[in-house]
């Protein structure tokens, strides 16, 4: 009885190991920089990229198809490496030059095609601090208005 | 009104500290004179907690801006119910209420808790005022919602709710969910209870199973709310996206689920003790976890609350948690040795085994996507993200041979199942499960993991008739009556198992919905002139009119579109909207969704191109999408008979 028990959790596990394999093979990607995207001469795959939406030339096409070619750099601004972006499919609303985007996608002859575009709030949502309230220079009236 | 919050907080912390500390020293003495002192004691904690709540409330509603939390998160002009609401919707003030849902819930217990035999009651008072005292400690020095505001004035504005809390789902979804987390420190009291005291027949089982049951339901109901929400908000067509914030809330429901069906071996054949310590212990011990994950700012999510300093006392809290079950596993090793033996791999307890196992694994595979980062990182330096294929690619197998064994269930036998028995009464589900399966195949059903889903969720429904039928037949001959009042004696008579196995027929429904929504999902982007329209799916769409909207709170476009089914019949006229607030630049869109049993149409209108002519939409054609809000309705129907049976806690 205690054989078979062990027996079938030995299965069991040995599936559930093959699924892990399979789940970090599908599911896991590396994140990089702009600058550290661009450093790779090979094309990668599966790659997630942080950035900021560059100064220049935003493409931004309807018809026939949807189509978004623009350049993103470093959020940080150390570095001026500039990488270009293409990606099929409709400009999201809060897109513009200076947002912070991050792209899964593949990177293919110093391009990056995105499959996913997701642009950052401006602003997280983030009580203010008491000390706000009573600034010499606004009114707790005209902060509240401002927020 | 903000000291007399301070007073009553501090004064159920301290009771909770005194009957924490009385049970614990006459449970140790075995003294049972005290016992109804000690439940007295721990409901007048929740009346105290519950009256600090209230105390908030009164505050947001007076719009008393001298408490710093009530002028964080609301302002005079917001409408009463979400002035409500603003009380969890920050940091402090859904912390407060999590410790006051604790010790309300251990009020309840000590309320019903007259008959339970003495052994039980001082060790339950202690484990139970234990929770509530550490959610009141980091309320009291963390998170404390009766802090004054020190900007050396009275403001006369208050700051207002997000917007995106603003919504009836967010008034509803949190305080559900809480509800489902915080009684789960119930069932955990009683097993630890039982621990200490010694007392580990099974009394504690029955007492407990209705409290389990009503935590699980709460936790059901808070997340599909949360999805539902989502659906309907967020705008991406989707309902789940294995998000950190919304796995903190999965962790608990699996483990949770887990022990909901493994306490059912101890309590019918003696097995599983130390298992099933540790499932409940993990349980609880994941609320903690999920607490801990939203609020201290180690994952990112779209959720998450402000960063925090709570971090350490959580992680102590969680390693005290588990070191006390080990020790207390440890010394009650004797008593936890198992009353019988298995008899045969072919038996009911060796699915419940095999079902433990995979709920234990998914928990296990989902647990690791949400740390992966967070390790990864602290591990190797590099930055690794986990997507969605991770979780589909884990648990979707898993949740099929789930299925699988969902199915068998009801049809095997305690002990040692009957082959002959088995095969008579499974031959038909699995025959209708077969067909199924080559009338989809036939009819053009592209992916044989659905295909595989869909009749699993056939094999469990029909598995679960087949057991109704054979009881109501039983019933029948004994008791000499018509068929169908046969099948309703049976029913009744066998309310708790009838009533689980509807809530596995809930359960297939949702497969059913899940199942179709991840294969057979249609997702579009086009643009529009006016008079223009888009083929999709079967629907044609056509854009009707464009609408500029302009108002105190918003700038906007609104699409008028109509949809007709083939044939040019009229489907739906559709109003799609996109938002930008004025007050802070955000852009929210606004779906338009026509709901049918057959499908869900969901269009967005996601933009204008720059000559102001073509809109652009996104729309999604989600197939049997409703089957899934109704599978859970039907789950918390089921959970629902079991939880008001007057006989839960006497009887099988």
């Amino acid at each position: 009885m205690k054989f078979k028990i062990i027996s079938l959790g030995a299965l069991f596990l040995a599936f559930f190991g093959l699924l892990i394999v399979q789940g970090f093979n599908d599911g896991t990607s590396s994140v990089y920089l702009p600058s550290e995207l661009m450093a790779k001469t090979q094309e990668m795959k599966r790659v997630r990229v942080a950035g900021r939406v560059a100064e220049g030339d935003v493409n931004y096409q309807v018809q026939p198809l949807f189509k978004l070619d623009f350049q993103i750099k470093d959020p940080d601004g150390k570095s001026a490496v500039i990488l270009p972006v293409s990606y099929a499919g409709i400009k999201p609303d809060m897109f513009a030059v200076g947002r912070d985007v991050i792209i899964d996608g593949q990177y293919v002859n110093g391009v990056l095609i995105a499959q996913q575009l997701l642009t950052q709030c401006p602003s997280k949502y983030e009580p203010p601090k008491p000390k706000e309230a009573g600034t010499a220079t606004s009114s707790p009236l005209t902060q509240a208005q401002q927020y | 009104m903000n000291i007399l919050g301070q007073i009553l907080l501090f004064s159920a912390w301290a009771l909770a500290l005194l009957c924490f500390l009385a049970g614990g020293f006459f449970g140790f003495k075995q003294n049972y004179q005290n016992n109804t002192l000690l439940r007295m004691g721990t409901i007048l904690v929740g009346i105290v907690g519950l009256a600090s709540l209230v105390v908030l409330g009164d505050l947001f509603l007076t719009d008393d801006y001298t408490n710093q939390y009530v002028w964080q998160h609301s302002n005079a002009e917001m409408p009463s119910i979400y002035k409500i609401t603003a009380i969890w919707g920050g940091m402090d003030g859904s912390m407060l209420l999590w410790a006051v849902l604790i010790t309300f819930f251990s009020a309840m217990v000590g309320l019903t808790s007259s008959n339970y035999s003495p052994q039980l009651i001082p060790y339950l008072v202690c484990v139970l005022n234990s929770s509530g005292l550490f959610f009141l400690t980091v309320v009291l020095y963390f998170t404390n919602p009766f802090r004054f505001l020190q900007a050396g004035f009275i403001p006369t504005v208050g700051n207002g709710l997000n917007p995106l809390l603003q919504n009836p789902y967010m008034a509803i979804h949190p305080p559900t969910l809480y509800l489902g987390f915080t009684a789960f420190a119930v069932p955990y009291a009683f097993a630890l209870a039982s621990l200490l005291s010694g007392k580990m027949d099974k009394e504690w089982i029955k007492y407990s199973c209705r409290w389990t049951l009503i935590a699980w339901g709460f936790l059901t109901a808070g997340i599909t709310l949360g999805g539902h929400w989502a659906y309907l908000e967020l705008g991406w067509g989707g309902f789940w996206a294995w998000d950190p914030v919304e796995n903190s809330s999965f962790l608990p429901w699996l483990f949770g689920t887990a022990y909901l069906h493994s306490v059912i071996v101890q309590e019918k054949r003696g097995l599983l003790k130390v298992w099933n310590v540790f499932l409940i212990t993990g349980t609880y011990g994941l609320t903690v976890f999920g607490t801990f994950l939203t609020r201290s700012g180690i994952v990112q999510s779209v959720h998450s609350f402000a960063k925090t300093n709570i971090g350490p006392i959580f992680l102590i809290y969680l390693g005290l948690l588990l070191a006390v079950a080990v020790v207390l596993v440890i010394w009650r090793r004797k008593e936890l040795q198992p009353e019988k033996k298995l008899e045969s791999i072919f038996s009911r307890e060796v699915v419940f085994l095999i079902n433990n196992l995979i709920f234990v694994s998914i928990c296990f595979a989902t647990f690791w996507g949400v740390m992966f980062p967070v390790f990864s990182e602290a591990l190797t330096g590099t930055k690794q993200a986990i997507g969605i294929p991770f979780f589909n690619a884990i648990n979707v197998p898993l949740f099929l041979l789930m299925m699988f064994f969902m199915a068998l269930g009801p049809l095997v036998a305690w002990k040692k199942g009957n082959i002959k028995n088995f095969i008579r009464q499974a031959q038909l589900p699995i025959i209708s499960a077969l067909v199924l399966a080559i009338i989809l195949t036939w009819a053009g059903v592209p992916s044989p993991t659905a295909i595989l889903s869909y009749s699993l969720s056939l094999l469990i429904i029909m598995a679960i008739i087949s057991e109704y039928h054979k009881t109501g037949r039983q019933f029948q001959k004994s008791k000499n009556t018509s068929y169908v009042q046969g099948v309703a004696t049976g029913w009744a008579a066998h309310r708790r198992k009838s009533a689980g196995y509807l809530v596995h027929i809930g359960v297939a429904v949702v497969a059913i919905g899940i199942t179709a929504s991840m294969s057979g999902k249609i997702e579009k982007e086009f643009s529009l002139a006016i008079g223009e329209s888009f083929q999709v799916g079967g629907y044609q769409l056509e854009l009707n009119e464009l609408k500029e909207i302009d108002n105190s709170n918003f700038i906007g476009l609104k699409g008028i579109v109509t949809a007709y089914r083939s044939g040019m019949k009229l489907h739906a006229t559709l109003h799609p909207e996109l938002r930008r607030y004025k007050r802070n630049g955000e852009s929210t869109t606004e779906v338009a969704l026509k709901m049918s049993l057959k499908n869900d149409l969901y269009l967005i209108l996601a933009g204008l191109n720059e000559a102001g002519d073509r809109a652009s939409f996104k729309v999604y054609i989600n197939p049997l999408q409703v089957w899934l809000w109704f599978g859970v309705l039907i789950m918390l129907f089921g959970t629902l008979i079991i939880i008001t049976d007057k006989k839960l806690a006497i009887n099988d």
